[in-house]
């Protein structure tokens, strides 16, 4: 703990936008009362110890809390002063808050020799009767003040601290109070003078190093996005890294540069707006990272809620950033809900960064600390483990990337194996053979339809998707060769086949494989392929005619039906489905495939 | 030589047909020919033949099933068929031969040699003899079989652990199937060399060996000096 004694006095001029210093509440009640008097107008011999300020009205008095009520006084309203009595002996303890877990504690018997006074207005402090300090230049018009700055600390001379009491006394003006509000509030607190120095130069510490680590995810995106994959969720955490920072660079702003106190005023407003974009590219990167259905919508709903804390929020404004936080944190946790539901890849973490969050906003109810650089830093928790869980799905499809490449390639082996496979190769040729020594000229047809086969299929096998015209050929032209072989009439039928459309390939010829093995078909019956193009990607339902076979059956995952799934697998990963059943007029295969993008499910 | 061929492609199915008319010529006492195992055997139960021709690929059939029904009947069985791949695990099952497809009139008529050849050893490829029992085929490893005694157009396994298996085939046709282990001991008897103790010779032209396990068995006059020159490697 600091252990700076200090009187701590909320000068509560209006529902105004003066942040508190962190943590620099009274520990317990002023003893004796301390009474705060105000005056508008303006005359220097008001400065004076002895001055009678009896008919003063008071303003605020310690009377036994730690923050007195005060009375309502009118901003930009014109020359004022406020004076009020201190006896050392009667100075309250003082704990830094969040800030004491951080910061060594001051020297014992420090002595108590300034006033620390952050406020939005200029001044002029004395200390019996004696200037010790002013911050800006007061004036009685908005072109005669010039403002002072935000924060000062003013060092009491030794001379002036013999035994009390002391009469403080401070002419100010805020003409250029820029907040909306009529009113203003300032905190005077005493301690030493050289811990408080050290004090303030500390603060900007844990915003910086929020803002450090933030920018360091940034950066992390941005290489990742450069180097290693061009998705636009490296992009959006990229800018919420960036944003964070930027938002952790505000808050340390304050103590990083003196800012004229009607700074102030826009440094929130940057912070409000920061905070607005961090929520919406927190819900945007949560939708596309986990592939949220209805994304425009989610992101609409992300606007609407910042509208409405902007415009339905407190008037504080520190306090609407909070509540900012609040609500997009809350509204973050829907999309995050449906992907747990959904059992989304790497959901938990990014959940329980966004509750740690939520917590954390939860649990600040003194809304003047709120801002404590310690709070949100948290929001730097959440940035990280969003990139963490990033970094696993790239890690996870990078491997399933690899794994398709593999499979690409043993589908193409696959398929070149259909080219050779030894039962449809060697019988055909014994088939062959039969035909060129008993009818030459058949023979020769016989070979010409088995070359474009074996054609069709090697033109294909190194392609992942081909149009669905070429397929029908290559199984038109595979029912040929059996026909040949078997002296069965076979035959294809498409129905509605857009014949543009993208099939992996010998998807169906598979099927017609398949079917020719397991289902018992009457002479000139025909395979049957119903193609319907859908909203998001289509539609087929393939029909083998004939009974089933009564010894076989249909082994659930028999080669054919491998192949299939693989090639589907391949080209729509995870979303696509296939089903298959007997019906009165054979064996039917439904497949259906979405062309949506990754980890929709089918 | 009767025959029975499975094949369900008709143009295979049909140039079988002519070379076994073609390479059996006038041997050809009986042709048949079927797609399915199943349309064979009711024909086969009614009809007694030496030898199938039998295609492994019947359409959506278990061919291992088909094989292991196959050569536990009474007839040889020579596999026709494209997956080469299997060809030794059918010879292990004990069939006569492995004709690959595409297959010449040639190829076809060294399988049928070994059908018409006296004792024609396929090789020593055969590792089980399916046997049937209780309506169901079960394969019994031939390292457990001790000799095998011929019972008419059946054939009795002996196996070490003294239970006896029948099987359909006669003693002959296993003589085929069996590996060179196995020696022809007696019209009636098939040993395995390796179980035998001792060969025995009485008075009065009477021969006998005796097995490890104790057991004697009759050794055919016209067999004991060749026999007795193969133990003693004389």
């Amino acid at each position: 703990m600091m252990r700076a004694r200090c009187l701590s006095f909320l000068a509560l001029l209006g529902a105004g936008a003066l942040p508190a210093a962190a943590g620099d509440a009274p520990a317990e009640a002023i003893e004796p009362r301390v009474e705060f008097r105000f005056k508008l107008g303006d005359d220097p011999r008001w400065s004076a110890r002895d001055w009678d300020d009896s008919d003063w009205p008071v303003i605020g008095t310690t009377d036994g809390r730690p923050r007195p009520r005060l009375e309502v006084l009118p901003a930009r309203a014109g020359v004022f002063w406020m004076r009020y009595r201190v006896e050392r002996s009667t100075l309250p303890g003082y704990h830094p808050g969040v800030a004491s877990y951080l910061w060594p504690r001051d020297e014992p018997g420090a002595p108590i020799n300034s006033i620390f006074l952050p406020g939005t207005l200029s001044y002029e402090l004395y200390w019996d009767g004696r200037l010790i300090g002013r911050a800006g230049v007061v004036g009685n018009s908005r072109e005669t003040e010039i403002p002072g700055p935000l924060d000062n600390t003013m060092l009491i001379p030794e001379e002036l601290l013999g035994p009390g009491p002391h009469v403080v006394a401070m002419r100010a003006s805020n003409y250029h109070y820029n907040f909306p509000a009529d009113r203003v509030w300032v905190n005077l607190t005493m301690g030493n003078y050289t811990s408080r120095l050290k004090y303030e130069a500390r603060r900007p510490i844990i915003p910086m190093v929020g803002a450090s680590c933030s920018l360091l995810v940034a950066v992390i995106c941005a290489s990742l996005f450069w180097f290693v994959d061009r998705r636009q969720e490296l992009v959006i955490c990229g800018l919420l890294g960036f944003m964070t920072a930027l938002f952790f660079t505000l808050i340390a702003w304050r103590w990083l540069h003196q800012d004229p106190y009607p700074w102030l005023y826009y440094r929130y407003g940057a912070m409000l707006g920061t905070m607005a974009v961090m929520g919406y590219l927190m819900v945007w990167l949560l939708a596309r990272q986990f592939a949220i259905p209805h994304r425009a919508m989610w992101l609409l709903g992300a606007v609407v809620v910042v509208v409405v804390v902007w415009l339905a929020g407190p008037s504080f404004q520190q306090t609407r950033i909070v509540w900012l936080a609040r609500a997009m944190l809350a509204y973050a946790l829907l999309p995050l809900a449906w992907a747990a539901w959904q059992r989304r890849a790497g959901v938990w973490p990014a959940l329980a960064g966004v509750l740690i969050g939520l917590g954390s906003v939860q649990q600040a109810e003194d809304m003047r600390t709120i801002l404590a650089p310690t709070f949100f830093l948290f929001f730097g928790a959440l940035v990280v483990l969003l990139l963490g869980t990033l970094g696993w799905q790239i890690q996870a499809d990078r491997r399933q990337a690899r794994e398709a490449k593999l499979t690409a390639a043993r589908m193409e082996i696959e398929l070149l194996k259909k080219n050779l496979q030894p039962h449809f190769l060697l019988n055909t040729l014994t088939a062959v053979s039969e035909v060129i020594e008993q009818d030459p000229k058949g023979a020769v047809n016989f070979i010409d339809d088995l070359s474009d086969e074996f054609r069709s299929l090697a033109q294909m096998s190194g392609e992942r998707l081909v149009p669905l015209q070429r397929e029908l050929e290559l199984c038109r032209t595979h029912l040929k060769v059996i026909a040949r072989r078997t002296g069965r009439r076979l035959d294809l039928q498409a129905i509605g086949a857009e014949e543009s459309a993208l099939v992996p390939p010998a998807l169906f010829l598979t099927l017609i494989e398949n079917g020719l093995v397991y289902q018992q078909a009457d002479d000139g019956a025909a395979f049957r392929l119903t193609a319907r193009t859908a909203a998001d990607g289509m539609n087929f339902s393939f029909l083998s005619p004939g009974r089933l076979r009564p010894l076989a059956g249909r082994p659930p995952g028999g080669t054919g039906l491998r192949y299939v799934k693989a090639r589907l697998e391949e080209s729509f990963p995870g979303r696509w489905t296939l089903t298959q059943g007997e019906v009165a007029q054979g064996w039917e295969t439904i497949i259906r495939w979405q062309s949506g993008p990754r980890g929709a499910t089918a | 030589m009767k025959v029975a061929l499975i094949e369900d492609e008709p143009l295979v199915a049909r140039r079988l047909e002519r070379f076994c008319r073609e390479v059996l010529g006038a041997g050809l006492e009986k042709l048949h020919a079927a797609t399915s195992f199943d349309q064979a055997s009711a024909w086969l139960a009614e009809n007694p033949v030496d030898v199938v021709l039998l295609d492994l690929n019947l359409d959506g059939q278990d061919g291992m099933e088909l094989l292991k029904r196959s050569v536990a009947s009474s007839f040889h069985t020579i596999i026709v068929s494209a997956n080469t791949d299997r060809a030794l695990e059918a010879f292990e099952f004990g069939v006569l031969d492995f004709v690959p497809k595409p297959f010449t009139r040639d190829r076809l008529a060294q399988a049928f040699a070994r059908v018409r050849g006296p004792v024609a050893r396929s090789g020593s490829a055969t590792r089980n003899l399916a046997v049937r029992k209780a309506g169901r085929i079960e394969l019994v490893a031939v390292d457990q079989v001790l000799f095998v005694q011929g019972a008419g157009n059946y054939s009795e396994l002996v196996l070490a652990d003294g239970r006896r298996e029948l099987h359909d085939k006669t003693l002959e046709k296993l003589e085929a199937l069996l590996p060179e282990g196995f020696e022809r001991t007696h019209k009636s008897y098939l040993v395995r060399r390796d179980a035998i103790k001792a060969l025995h010779a009485s008075e009065g032209s009477h021969y006998e060996l005796e097995l490890k396990n104790g057991t004697c068995l009759p050794v055919g006059r016209t067999r004991y000096k060749e026999l007795r020159e193969r133990l003693t490697g004389e």
